[in-house]
Parts: C-alpha cells; structure tokens; sequence
C-alpha cells in the first residue's frame, strides 16, 4: 500500500481517437497525481466526453496508454478498471432504481465483501461478520454525505442534487484511488455546490484520493482544482496551477471569453 | 383434489423453470431455452448415479443437483459467454441456448438412457390424505421443497451481497461496471446458480413421476410459458404463473386429453401477449440489456 501511494497517481501518453474523419483526441497527455484535485475544462465538443469514456473503459483510444501506477489499465473492461481502483460518476444521475439507497453504496462495496454465493445462501457466521462490517460502512458513509435519513427509500426516488451525492458516496465506498467526476455541478444550486465542494475536498484530504472534475462551471472548477488542465479541439491546449492557466491566451479565447460574453448576453 | 394437488405440484416445478428464465433475463438480457434441459439433466444424472453407480440416494441426489449446475457452467462458457464478447445478436444466443438444450438431451439418450427412468419416493409409503383422496406425498414434499428454494432465492436478492450484485446489474448494467461489477461474472454465476435450481426440480419431482431425454423441451416450454405469464424478470410472478399453468394443464389432461396440454398452454401464452404482455403481474415493459 505504501509503495503504490509513491506515484499512485494517473498517466494518460499519447490517447488517440477519431471517429470516421473526427478527430475526438489527438495525443491527449494528462496526470492525475494522488492526493490532487485536477480540473478539467473545455468548450463542448473539445473531447473532454470522449477522454473520460477512454479513461473508464467505454472506447477504446486508437492509440496511447492509460496506468495507475504501477497498474496498466489500458485494454482493460470498465469493471476490471473500476476494480483497480478508477472510479468514474458520469454527467447524468444514475441511480441503481429498485434498490434503496443503502443498498445503493452496498452495490459499490461488493468487490470488498469477503462473501460468496454459497457462504452467502448458507449464512456463514463469516459472511454474516462481512455483511454487517459492510451495513456500519455504508451508514457511516451515508452520515458523511447527509443521507443517512434517506438510507431505506428508492433511490430512483431522489432530488437530483441527492442523486449526485448519492453518486458519488457509491464511488467512494468501491475504495478507489482515484475518482473521475463528470460535472458534478451541474444542475445543482448554489447550497448544493457548497455542500459537493466540501464533500470533493473531503476526498482528497480524507480518503487521500486523486479526483478528476469535469465541469462547465469555470469558479467552481478553478475554485476547487490544485491544477487545471484545459482542451480544445480534441487537445489539451494549457496545464498547469489555476492562477496560471486562467492567464493562458489560448484558453481566455477558447473557452473563458466565451463563457464571459455568455454571462453578459 | 388428487389431480388439483398433482396440477399445483408440477407448476411448482414449472415455477422454479420460470425463475430461471426470469433470473438469467433480468441479468443478461437473455432468454435461455437451455433451462428445461437443466431439468431432466437432474433427474436422469440422480438415477444414472443412483441405480447405475450405486451412490447412496442423498449423495446421488445431491450429484444431481450439481451436474446440471455443471452444464449450466459448460452453457455459459463454452456458447454465451464467447457470443456476448462477439457482440453476437440476442436471437443468436438464444437459438444457441436451444440448440445446446437439443444437445444435452441427445448426449443422455445415448449416454444414459433413452428410456423414462424413475426414482425411489423421498419417504417411503408417505402419503398425504386431502378431502377423502390419497395424495403420493412426494408431491407434497415437491411442493415444500420448491416454495423454499424460491423464498430462499428472494431473500439471498435482498440480502446478499451476490443478489445485489445480481438485482444492480439488472437495474443499469452502466453504472454497476463503472463500480467495479462485471455483467460476464454475475452472468456466469446467475447461469449456475439457476441451472442447480432447475436440477434441483428434477431430483425432487422425477420420483412423482418419470423423466426422460425427451421431457427437457417440455420443462423448457413450460417454464417459458410460466415465466410470460408472470410477467418475465418477477420472482412471485413466475410461481403464479407457474401454479396457474400446472393447474391448468392437469385438468385439460384429466377432463379432456393430454394431447391438448400443449395446445392450451400455447393458448393461454398467446391470449396474453395479446391482452397483458407485460404479464399477471408486471407494472411495465421488462428493461432490455444487451
């Protein structure tokens, strides 16, 4: 455990894709390293959809290599990338509907259950010690998050910014070294950022995780990252401390002048 | 009554037929025409390690129960599993499920029997008196031993960490690999776990009656009938609609001819795909995964 937390971090050389003559990335680099919050930002279409998809295993990049530490993930289905600890929340709320919210952060804690099948159908004191190990986890997660009041509802019957939560609390409970979060913001109030920022820091400062935050929200993001990677046109145009990349000309005119002209109009 | 209690008997065994249907469809999006052979694979491996190996009757029936388990796990790795990595179409996985049931069958005709064998009652002379008649208690213990295998099914879905894997994956495959569950696997364990389940009905019903290499597409029909009936993919829908058909069908017997058994399950099947395709039950259309 240790010497995975030396560079635990991800690296992602060289990913290329393109879809019949759209080039979605070209030659995207990009480092995650533990213990960091990195923003990831970019017009629509600049790709950042199409790296997330190639990070968590949904497309397979033309080219280029994804590791977490000392781990290849690349080649790799998303569950077993998910089991190697990259853990990814997409855009759209997706609640696992029909079961309760409990059972919710469960289902994120089944590659840790020391339980199988048949310990499991003959109630094994073993299985039984794991499974109420992994019921105090979840409730203890779910007070972490404030949900604990909404521990037995369906979770197909949440607001949207409980959802989000809920999300991501599920991410947590697999125990990942790294978590991807897909506008987490979005569609949110401004109680609810608040309450997603404290929880995104909690991660990293508590769980000692590296997060990924993808987002349309350019304060929200440049508030909470430690560094910020921009993309535009399926490349990654400025890395670097926040300070310096909302200063990059190439980022003010692709994305942040964009994004002011749309806030006076 | 003798043939009501009879009726309700083999729907038990349709029912337990059903779940596998529904449990295998709900994870993997599926349908596995292979769940009937499953059946009769219980039944002729017990009598085959029983009366030709000379197994004790319990370890014989237990062998039962794990050999068509077995075959299950040959199903899923030899065909489903290589078709689902191809991306192969859903009607080519199924007819591959039918084509492996055919397959099995003919494998015990030849290898086995070909002939309908029986086993010994579960207790001998046991039997149960309902309304003046004189019911074969196997019967009855077939009844009991389906009714907990089922209940004990719902409950290892609420409460195992297995079951919730299973119900996660039905519910939205996306977001349960993106937490580290693979459909292959919970595929694969569903797929054993059911084809027991099926063989288990063999080993406890082929005592009441006889099984042979033959009767695997009868289960198989049967049991897809009960599973629509019930609405595909619900648990209790599948022991309705599995009781409705054994009662059904063993009064057409009794009261008209067993040659229109068939001809009345198919036409329940079909008066319900018309009027209530989502089943007795069912509140929606089942989800599709591929």
């Amino acid at each position: 455990m240790t010497a995975s937390r030396v560079g635990g971090g991800l690296t992602a050389q060289g990913l290329t894709k393109s879809y019949g003559g759209v080039h979605a990335l070209v030659g995207v680099d990009l480092t995650i390293p533990e213990r960091t919050i990195v923003g990831l930002i970019g017009p629509n279409g600049a790709g950042k959809s199409t790296l997330l998809k190639a990070l968590c295993g949904f497309v397979t990049p033309d080219s280029g290599s994804v590791t977490l530490g000392a781990t290849t993930l690349s080649g790799l289905a998303p569950a077993q990338i998910a089991r190697r600890g990259l853990v990814t929340t997409f855009q759209h709320a997706t609640p696992i509907s029909g079961l309760s919210v409990l059972d919710n952060i469960l289902v994120g804690m089944t590659e840790q259950h020391a339980g199988g099948l048949f310990t499991a159908l003959f109630g094994t004191p073993a299985y039984r010690a794991s499974e109420r190990q992994q019921r105090d986890r979840a409730y203890e997660l779910l007070r972490s998050f404030g949900l604990e009041r909404l521990a037995g509802l369906d979770a197909g019957g949440l607001s949207f910014g409980q959802l989000r939560l809920l999300e991501i609390a599920r991410a947590v409970a697999a125990r990942p070294r790294l978590l991807l979060l897909d506008e987490p913001a979005a569609g949110l109030n401004r109680v609810e950022i608040d309450a997603m920022v404290t929880a995104i820091r909690s991660l990293r400062d508590e769980h000692g995780m590296g997060v990924l935050v993808v987002d349309h929200d350019v304060p929200f993001v440049f508030g909470i990252s430690n560094r910020i990677t921009a993309m535009n046109f399926g490349r990654v145009i400025a890395e670097g401390p926040p300070a310096q990349v909302e200063r990059d000309s190439a980022v003010r005119s692709a994305y942040l002048a964009v994004e002011v002209e749309g806030g006076n109009g | 009554m003798t043939i009501l209690a009879i009726g309700i008997a083999t729907g038990f065994v349709y029912a337990l037929v059903a779940v596998g249907y529904s449990l295998i469809y709900r994870t993997t999006g599926i349908v596995n025409f292979a769940q009937g052979a499953f059946v009769m694979v219980g039944g002729m491996a017990t009598y085959w390690l029983y009366q030709e190996h000379h197994l004790p009757y319990p370890l014989a029936a237990a062998g039962g129960v794990l050999i068509a388990g077995a075959v299950g796990g040959v199903l899923w790795v030899a065909l489903v599993s290589p078709l689902w990595r191809r991306n192969s179409p859903a009607v080519v996985v199924i007819l591959a499920t039918l084509v492996f049931g055919d397959l099995v069958a003919n494998c015990v005709a030849k290898g086995i029997s070909a002939d309908p064998q029986t086993l010994p009652p579960w207790i001998h002379g046991f039997r149960v008196q309902v309304g003046g008649a004189s019911i074969d208690g196997q019967y009855v213990i077939v009844i009991a031993i389906a009714l907990a295998s089922i209940i004990g099914v719902a409950v290892a879905l609420r409460r195992s960490n297995i079951g919730r894997a299973m119900r996660a994956c039905a519910a939205n495959t996306q977001t349960s690999q993106l937490l580290g569950i693979a459909p292959r696997r919970v595929g694969a364990a569903a797929m054993v776990f059911t084809a027991a389940l099926a063989g288990l009905a063999g080993v406890v019903f082929t005592p009441a009656q006889y099984t042979d290499y033959n009767s695997a597409l009868n289960y198989g029909i049967y049991g897809f009938v009960a599973a629509t009936i019930g609405s595909f993919g619900d648990l209790w829908g599948a022991l309705l609609g599995g009781i409705l058909l054994g009662v059904v069908t063993a009064l057409t017997g009794r009261y008209i001819s067993t040659n229109y058994e068939l001809v009345i399950a198919f036409a329940i099947l079909l008066v319900l795909l018309v009027l209530r395709p989502q089943g007795l039950l069912g509140r929606r259309a089942a989800v599709h995964h591929t």
